[in-house]
């Protein structure tokens, strides 16, 4: 009896020294590399979805790039992605807890950050159609993250063939059965729900807009 | 013998025309160049490659300001109004490639139409920098030219002796941009030096501040008025070009040239 009671009160001290070691991480944060893209801060096994908008120098026209990757934190709670051609100079990452919705947003050297992209608003669709995003840019890359539900990706010109306010003044509307799951979920969203990490990059100016519907 | 001489030379002429060629494609140019082919009209040409149709139509006639520099605006139509531009997505690692045209966005009087006296754009405008690699001029014309660090391909030529970093066009327009102090600094082979200052909306511009011959006359342009560009020379004749604000198109053509006060000559 004397053992197991001295075996639970060793077992308890381990437990307690080792639980520093499995503190929560970190904020999450984004570093570059020359051609590699590392994110840190997460929680080690937890997918984490890296989204990346960029424009680079085409043969005589210019190339705008979207990225999106679902990535497995490592047990340091990093991901990192490799890009071949290089990270490109103008570009806009963001890495989001895909459990949490912690997110991290960064640029690399000589690119800046400019979160001024107008907040979205949710429209709802008539007669059984899905809800709209109206955007209010020229051109949006949209990231949708449901915590522990899915993940979707699309985007959308203003007036383009997507856009539902096509040809008329005002904001662009994004239906959201344009915006398709990359991986694992399927389908797409019907409606857009309070707790839903929206991510929206103007893919030609790089400004962003990142929160809730609500704008939290 | 002599006609193999003659096919190698016929075979390296096309080679270094399209070298020459090869910083701004033939599809895309507008405006003039003096070494293309066009059809001409009364105010129109006609680029007889790319099918670009250009009216040209003098405003006001020319004021002069010296013997070597003259103010003279013109309206410019050019019909390349759309611009390619390339999407790829890479997802989950597939890509997935998309083709789109853009109308065009240097117009500042209508779809297509321009009035400029020329128009430095920065690699970091990619809504109006088609390759977004180096620094463009647009000329009055509608005409573009790009800079390279030398004046020639794989070539070394030594620097210009107290001028840092200068970068050249290399389309028979033998254009010399620098940079001095906050500013750049165009030169023309005719010693026609163009002065361009920043600012900022969603990128970072360039406009015309001065242009100025060797020998110190000068024309200079005030912003400071909103919607207008005051022209002044160094006689005090004064031109202005008034904007005027459209918000029912889109945002990128909100402001248009609505009309120009013209100097009068004494």
């Amino acid at each position: 009896m004397k053992r197991n009671v001295r075996l639970t009160a060793l077992a308890g001290a381990f437990v307690l020294l080792m639980l520093p070691l499995r503190a929560a991480p970190a904020s999450p944060a984004i570093t570059f590399e020359s051609n590699r893209v590392i994110a840190n801060g997460f929680h080690a096994g937890r997918e984490v979805i890296l989204f990346g908008v960029a424009t680079a120098p085409g043969p005589y026209f210019l190339r705008e790039l979207q990225y999106t990757q679902t990535l497995t934190a490592d047990a340091n709670g990093s991901v990192s992605y490799q890009i071949d051609d290089g990270v490109p100079r103008r570009s806009v990452w963001f890495a989001v807890d895909s459990q949490t919705r912690d997110y991290a947003v960064a640029a690399p050297a000589g690119s800046a950050t400019r979160p001024l992209l107008a907040r979205p608003a949710a429209l709802a669709g008539v007669q059984g159609a899905t809800d709209l995003l109206s955007i209010d840019a020229e051109l949006a890359d949209v990231l949708i993250v449901r915590p522990g539900v899915g993940v979707w990706t699309g985007s959308c010109g203003k007036n383009s063939r997507k856009d539902g306010n096509r040809g008329k003044s005002g904001a662009m509307q994004l239906p959201l059965d344009q915006i398709t799951s990359p991986s694992k979920t399927k389908g797409h969203p019907d409606v857009i729900l309070p707790s839903d990490l929206i991510i929206i990059v103007d893919g030609e100016t790089l400004l962003y807009y990142a929160g809730n519907i609500a704008g939290h | 013998m002599r006609h193999r001489l003659l096919l190698i030379l016929f075979v390296a002429l096309l080679v270094l025309g399209h070298r020459a060629q090869a910083q701004n494609h033939p599809n895309l140019e507008k405006g003039f160049a003096a070494d293309k082919m066009y059809q001409f009209g009364d105010v129109d040409h006609v680029n007889l490659f790319n099918g670009n149709v250009a009216l040209t139509i003098p405003v006001g006639g020319s004021l002069p300001v010296s013997d070597h520099l003259s103010l003279s605006l013109t309206l410019v139509y050019n019909s390349k109004l759309w611009q390619a531009k390339e999407t790829r997505k890479i997802i989950a690692d597939q890509l997935y490639v998309f083709s789109k045209y853009a109308p065009e966005r240097t117009s500042n009087s209508g779809f297509g139409w321009t009035i400029s006296l020329g128009r430095l754009i920065d690699p970091s405008e990619v809504d109006v920098n088609k390759e977004a690699k180096s620094f463009l001029y647009q000329a009055p014309d509608g005409s573009e030219s790009a800079f390279y660090p030398t004046l020639h391909k794989n070539s070394s030529e030594p620097l210009v002796t107290g001028v840092s970093d200068p970068t050249y066009s290399r389309d028979n327009t033998y254009l010399r941009l620098m940079q001095a102090g906050a500013h750049w600094t165009l030169e023309s082979p005719d010693g026609t030096t163009r002065e361009f200052e920043s600012y900022t909306d969603t990128y970072t511009r360039w406009r015309l501040i001065q242009i100025r011959d060797r020998f110190g006359n000068h024309i200079d342009i005030d912003y400071s008025t909103p919607q207008q560009w005051r022209i002044t020379d160094q006689h005090n004749h004064l031109t202005i070009v008034h904007f005027g604000f459209h918000p029912d198109v889109d945002a990128p053509y909100h402001n248009s040239v609505s009309s120009i006060g013209l100097a009068t000559p004494e």
